[in-house]
């Protein structure tokens, strides 16, 4: 990567909310809502942060300038936070400390004005010699991408429960398209080859896939009492307790879905579920399912032939999230 | 579902298990089961992270749920 795009993105977003003339609480707001975890790369940063060196590596490693990126990566990590204040917002976490006191309403809106942020970022694509080639396709992208990923979390929260094969879907549908977008448009910056933008696609869908998958062994843990109450139905969703109701025989099945039912307020049930769910094999699944879509993904960064340096950096990015 | 399933036999069904480990293509076949050649080496590798005995609860969710992603 050329240069630090952090830096570059938070004066382009600073300045646009400045500029647009909104109340300066809000701006406080909204700048409290990335902060800590305003994008940085290195090691102790979250998913999140790390993330947003994808679009800017996957423009290099298709011939371009990461700083091309710079957009994308802004457009994309303001999404990223939104749709994280959506979902907390949505499933009752605990809340990030700026918002515990102001409340889910106005978490919710400063997600809007994450929103709107974005989609001012993204039109500023058709302003840049760099970008403006690319500038339709990738708003188009952005805008189909979310309209699956919304569809995905709202098949997520209507569903009682999920069968293995709709776990899978909703997985990709939620977080596998969001890193495939993170990438595909970087890519789309240098190149407008199908089949090569539809393998950046595919790296980022492993990539977010495996993403899903860590975020899923956090729901076995169990939560902080304030969250206990929505818990149950986090638990029940996990790849982990999917894999076993699918797997396990009737009589077992019927009793993990008893144990399920009173999880949140029965701590015997808790590790009553938790031992038929390790008996069923899903650490065994877990192992098998992290190491297919790390080989997934790898396989796609093979098929884009792309800069060498950059394929390397996006491959180690892969195996981090595998790394035990 | 056939990998969720050799998953389950393997960890459960200790005649399937020594078969696996002596012939994947035999246990296969003799459960019904099929898997892609790229399936079976996904077990494979797994079950040597696991080296053999992979519990969720004692050795995955240790190791992964903790770490900051």
């Amino acid at each position: 990567m050329l240069g630090d795009p952090f830096d570059r993105v938070r004066l382009k977003l600073t300045s646009y909310w400045e500029s647009s003339g909104t109340w300066p609480g809000f701006i406080q707001a909204l700048c409290r809502s990335l902060s800590p975890e305003f994008p940085r790369s290195d090691e102790t940063s979250s998913t999140a942060s790390r993330s947003v060196i994808l679009p800017g590596l996957c423009c290099q490693a298709a011939g371009g300038n990461p700083i091309w990126a710079d957009d994308v990566t802004a457009a994309w990590y303001l999404l990223y936070i939104a749709n994280h204040l959506m979902d907390s917002v949505e499933d009752q976490d605990e809340p990030d400390a700026w918002w515990a006191n102001s409340g889910p309403g106005a978490a919710l809106g400063v997600a809007t004005g994450l929103f709107f942020s974005a989609t001012h970022v993204l039109n500023g694509l058709q302003d840049s010699p760099f970008t403006r080639h690319a500038a339709a396709s990738i708003i188009e992208d952005f805008s189909q991408s979310f309209m699956h990923m919304a569809g995905g979390q709202y098949r997520d929260l209507t569903h009682p429960q999920l069968t293995l094969d709709q776990y899978w879907e909703v997985s990709t549908a939620k977080s596998g398209v969001f890193f495939a977008l993170a990438c595909r448009c970087g890519a789309r910056l240098a190149s407008d080859d199908p089949q090569l933008l539809a393998a950046y696609g595919s790296f980022g869908q492993q990539v977010g896939t495996l993403v899903q998958i860590r975020d899923d062994l956090q729901d076995l843990q169990p939560p902080q009492d304030a969250e206990l109450p929505v818990w149950g139905r986090k638990m029940s969703h996990s790849l982990a307790t999917v894999y076993a109701l699918e797997v396990l025989p009737h009589e077992q099945r019927e009793r993990l879905l008893k144990y399920l039912a009173v999880v949140p307020f029965d701590l015997q049930a808790v590790e009553n579920a938790l031992g038929l769910i390790d008996q069923s094999g899903a650490g065994l699944y877990f192992l098998v399912e992290m190491e297919r879509h790390r080989n997934l993904g790898l396989a796609a960064l093979e098929r884009t032939s792309g800069q060498p340096l950059a394929i390397e950096t996006l491959a180690s990015f892969l195996n981090d999230l595998c790394k035990k | 579902m056939s990998l969720a399933q050799v998953c389950y036999n393997i960890s459960n069904d200790v005649d399937f298990a020594a078969l696996w480990r002596r012939d994947p293509d035999e246990a296969l076949a003799k459960r019904g089961l099929k898997l892609s050649n790229e399936e079976k080496a996904f077990l494979s590798a797994g079950l040597q992270g696991g080296q053999g005995t992979v519990s969720l609860k004692n050795v995955i969710l240790p190791i992964y749920a903790g770490v900051h992603w």
